[in-house]
């Protein structure tokens, strides 16, 4: 890991952030923007994991259980509000 | 032939390529473990939202989406130092690193002190738990997360004192023990920074 990689990491999460922010301000479709936050929640969810936890180069079963939390849950919480 | 063998293969797997867990394996199942209690609670939410849409939309225009963002700031950029704090050691600058985590403490309590102001308007609004859905679930999943904050932090303090103590030692670098203790208090803290990362939307943007 270098402090490069960590400080490119930490910038994605808050332009990621602001995104989702100007989103939900904008005239976006209410669906639009429950797909846009839950890829950006999945995108910031995959750079924790990755490059703050180091689980990449964890054994593959641990980075496979945190990747799968951070997809399967945002996914989850869409089709929740997406089905209703 | 079976040890030959054995010896053969450890021979061919290069030092960068044996993956290792950071920290302990007891924190990693204390994470799922916690990461599990919350995902019912962000599904739960996410149901209740769904079916009290008028509730749940008075009750999100009456928060702040800025203490929101700072927030959202705050436990991101704690978590980045928190990962600067372990490279830091890994490269055995100590000192350094118990410097950066005395930051990332601080940083935390920028979190601490705009969720306890956000609280406090609330309740001096006359809203409480008891009030309706969005309130309850407002309250109990956010003043959960809270909890984990403050302990992160009480995690995150024990472990300043522990690298300043192990810096003023003859040895230049953490022993295996302590770096073992580092990493687990740093998965803990990016937990933390991780549930954020899915209840700021859920509460503040949808």
């Amino acid at each position: 890991m270098s402090i490069v990689k960590l400080t490119s990491a930490w910038f994605g999460l808050v332009v990621f952030t602001l995104v989702a922010i100007m989103a939900s301000f904008s005239s976006l479709e209410h669906n639009y923007l429950l797909m846009l936050v839950a890829v950006i929640t999945i995108l910031k969810g995959m750079l924790v994991a990755d490059v703050f936890m180091e689980l990449r180069s964890a054994p593959k079963v641990w980075y496979r259980l945190m990747t799968s939390y951070v997809i399967l849950v945002p996914c989850i919480i869409f089709l929740i509000y997406f089905l209703s | 032939m079976v040890i030959a063998t054995s010896i053969k293969q450890q021979k061919a797997i290069k030092p960068e390529e044996v993956k290792e867990l950071p920290g302990d394996l007891a924190i990693w199942i204390f994470i799922f473990a916690e990461l599990t209690v919350f995902a019912i609670f962000f599904f739960c939410y996410s149901w209740m939202h769904t079916h009290h849409l008028d509730v749940f939309k008075a009750g999100q225009d009456n928060l702040h989406p800025v203490a929101g963002l700072i927030n959202t700031a705050a436990l991101i950029t704690s978590s980045y130092t928190v990962a600067l704090a372990v490279l830091f050691a890994k490269r055995g600058r100590i000192e350094l690193s118990s410097h950066v985590l005395t930051l990332s403490i601080l940083i935390g309590l920028i979190y601490v002190f705009t969720k306890l102001w956000e609280y406090g308007e609330l309740l001096d609004a006359g809203f409480n738990l008891s009030t309706n859905n969005f309130y309850m679930f407002y309250f109990f999943t956010t003043g959960f997360h809270f909890l984990h904050v403050l302990l992160g932090l009480v995690i995150l303090a024990i472990m300043v004192i522990r690298l300043r103590t192990a810096s003023r030692s003859v040895e230049s670098e953490l022993c295996q023990n302590e770096r073992l203790n580092l990493e687990s208090s740093a998965s803990y803290w990016h937990m933390v920074d991780l549930l954020w990362i899915i209840l700021f939307p859920l509460v503040y943007v949808l």
